[in-house]
């Protein structure tokens, strides 16, 4: 017999066998998981089949500027006659795998940082929370122009800006996790008697409050498509001429104003697609550990 | 005070206080939690001694400061003959081996995430006691020691039922062949069939290893049985202690007196006339002054609200911090002690 209202009761630290099977299965509450899962599939496949059959993308045609989506070129061309669909794909690998580092680093270095500072608490804690809130005080996008910034415009600066306007989130979600996995008797009985602080934290307070952060990183991903592709934008990120979708808008953004709304169009819509890949695997990891 | 019988005890605790500064909310800075305020107590080598009082007496937070879980406000304590109170971690080294603690809920002290086998394993692990394979012949040893079938040990403790997590966190607790094991309410959440089972278990324990234990509960019933001395606490002190027949065939303290009272006796015939306390125990910020019982005391008298009472000997093992009790002993001592209280 299952009492509404009391199978909400949840404990971060409990195991909960089955759930990640819960993930494989065909239902209705699955759909946007495996919708989320299809599309960031079928990206990176056409990210390394589409330039074996469609070249390139990289060489200026100056016979073909600026054609408008065929059967030919099916996103178009853009002002140097370079195919925006192959462009598009191949700007896959770059966009994703950025995004996926800005998610994992994060991930990496807010749940040690997190776990650690609620472990061994006290003053580093004060500290670590205390920078938290200066990074926080920050829109983060303004936080990660600045850093990529001053750490010159590449492809991997933008990514640690970003990672690090987004640390500080990881930091206080696995604290906060933490904080509760370190009130448990497990650790007493461990951090008395048996073990130092680090080993306790890196044995039992992080594996134990590792899931919400895990699932946040997915949702970090997310919001890392637009930072990378916002960067890019602003001309601070990934350079050209390598292919990258906010770059690419960049570039397509004066055709809009000549009618020419493809070239900006295209990869705008990838980056929707991807952020909310990101987002809906995210949205159902969550409520699987909620 | 309590104190063993003969020879120096194992643990000694003398005057331990152990207060909470308030640093949260309006009272910020206002005052501090008297959580246990001037404990004596000693437990010999193989002894059991019990701690009982209601939720908020403090008995928890001394059991913490014993084991080195917290550090007292004050007091000292001694384990065999060494001051453990104060010392660095690394003096607290061998004291924490020989000192082990046994929680309330097997649930919570248990990682969920490893197999028991290595939760077991764990101290060993620690304390780089043996190779592996002498490792993982003592986790099998401790394992049949506790009564826990050998072939549970790759199951997580959500696979297991209640008391046999338990028996995992004893054997735990056993692994480094601990002297005394400090158990805060272990079998409250247990089903009362298996409550039985561990009970029996720790005394048998103390029987075949020479165990000490020190034994803090909320309920007399449960300790009646296998203790040796008892010590009531109530709002941070000790307000009586004595063997377990002194205190439950004579007590002196009204409080203890209550606690009796309240065991459910499954005997109809029997008298009901019982002692029974009203109100919740008082706030620890602010204790109240003179004896601190006094405000749902059913026999105090004009000083228990203003002296704050010495303990008074009854017997070698048996006291009581009361006025009205030692009154009795000092004048009354020949009245029949039923009568006493009406």
């Amino acid at each position: 017999m299952t009492i509404p209202g009391l199978t909400a009761v949840t404990t971060p630290w409990r195991s909960r066998g089955g759930q990640v099977r819960r993930l494989w299965s065909f239902n209705a509450g699955n759909l946007g998981f495996i919708a989320g899962l299809a599309i960031l599939v079928i990206m990176l496949v056409m990210s390394f089949v589409a330039p074996l059959y469609l070249g390139s993308g990289t060489v200026a045609h100056t016979s073909q500027t600026l054609r408008p989506p065929s059967a030919g070129h099916l996103f178009g061309t853009d002002e140097y006659g370079r195919d925006i669909f192959v462009r598009c794909m191949k700007a896959v690998r770059i966009d994703l795998s950025l995004a996926l580092a800005v998610a994992l680093a994060g991930l990496a270095i807010g749940s040690v940082v997190g776990s650690l500072s609620a472990t061994i608490g006290g003053w580093f804690d004060m500290v670590v929370m205390r920078i938290t809130d200066m990074l926080m005080a920050f829109p983060a996008f303004v936080l990660a122009l600045i850093i990529t910034a001053s750490l010159g415009n590449s492809a991997q600066n933008a990514a640690i800006g970003v990672t690090i306007s987004y640390l500080p989130q990881f930091i206080r979600l696995t604290r906060s996790q933490a904080l509760e996995v370190r009130s448990t008797d497990f650790v007493a009985a461990s951090r008395v008697s048996r073990t130092g602080t680090f080993l306790v934290a890196a044995q039992h307070v992080l594996p134990n409050s590792f899931r919400a952060p895990l699932v946040q990183a997915s949702l970090i991903a997310a919001w890392a498509v637009l930072d990378i592709a916002g960067l890019s934008f602003l001309g601070v990120g990934v350079a050209p001429p390598t292919a990258e979708w906010g770059q690419m808008i960049a570039l397509g953004s004066g055709d809009v104003l000549l009618g020419d709304w493809w070239t900006a169009l295209f990869p705008g819509l990838m980056i929707v697609a991807a952020a909310s890949a990101f987002q809906l695997i995210g949205d159902r990891l969550e409520r699987i550990i909620r | 005070m309590a104190e063993p019988t003969g020879g120096r005890p194992l643990l000694q605790v003398e005057g331990v206080v152990k207060r909470f500064p308030i640093r949260r909310g309006v009272l910020r800075g206002a005052g501090a939690v008297h959580a246990v305020e001037g404990v004596d107590l000693a437990v010999g080598r193989g002894e059991v001694v019990s701690l009982v009082g209601e939720s908020g007496s403090g008995k928890s937070t001394l059991g913490k400061c014993i084991t080195g879980m917290i550090r007292p406000t004050a007091g000292r304590i001694h384990f065999d003959g060494v001051e453990v109170s104060g010392s660095s971690r690394g003096a607290r080294g061998n004291f924490r081996r020989r000192v082990q603690p046994v929680f309330q809920d097997p649930r919570s002290s248990l990682d969920p995430r490893w197999a028991i086998e290595r939760t077991i394993r764990e101290p060993l692990d620690a304390f780089r006691i043996g190779n592996k394979a002498a490792r993982a012949a003592r986790v099998r040893e401790l394992m049949d020691l506790v009564g826990l079938p050998a072939h549970l040990s790759q199951r997580k403790p959500s696979e297991l039922s209640g008391g046999q997590q338990q028996r995992v966190a004893i054997a735990a607790a056993l692994a480094l062949e601990p002297d005394l094991l400090v158990a805060d309410e272990p079998v409250s959440a247990l089903d009362v069939s298996v409550q039985a089972q561990i009970l029996n278990l720790l005394a048998d324990l103390r029987q075949r290893l020479g165990l000490a234990l020190l034994f803090i509960a909320h309920d007399l019933s449960v300790i009646e049985h296998i203790s040796d001395r008892v010590a009531v606490m109530y709002l941070g002190r000790i307000v009586e202690s004595g063997t377990v027949s002194e205190v439950f065939t004579d007590p002196r303290h009204p409080y203890t007196r209550a606690l009796i009272d309240a065991i459910p006796r499954p005997d109809p015939t029997q008298r009901m006339s019982r002692t029974r306390l009203i109100g919740e125990i008082p706030s620890p910020v602010n204790p109240p002054s003179g004896c601190r019982f006094h405000p749902r005391c059913p026999v105090a008298i004009g000083v228990c609200s203003q002296d704050d009472p010495q303990q008074t000997t009854f017997s070698s093992q048996h006291r009581a911090a009361c006025h009205v009790a030692a009154a009795q002993t000092a004048s009354l001592s020949e009245l029949p002690h039923e009568r006493a209280w009406l």
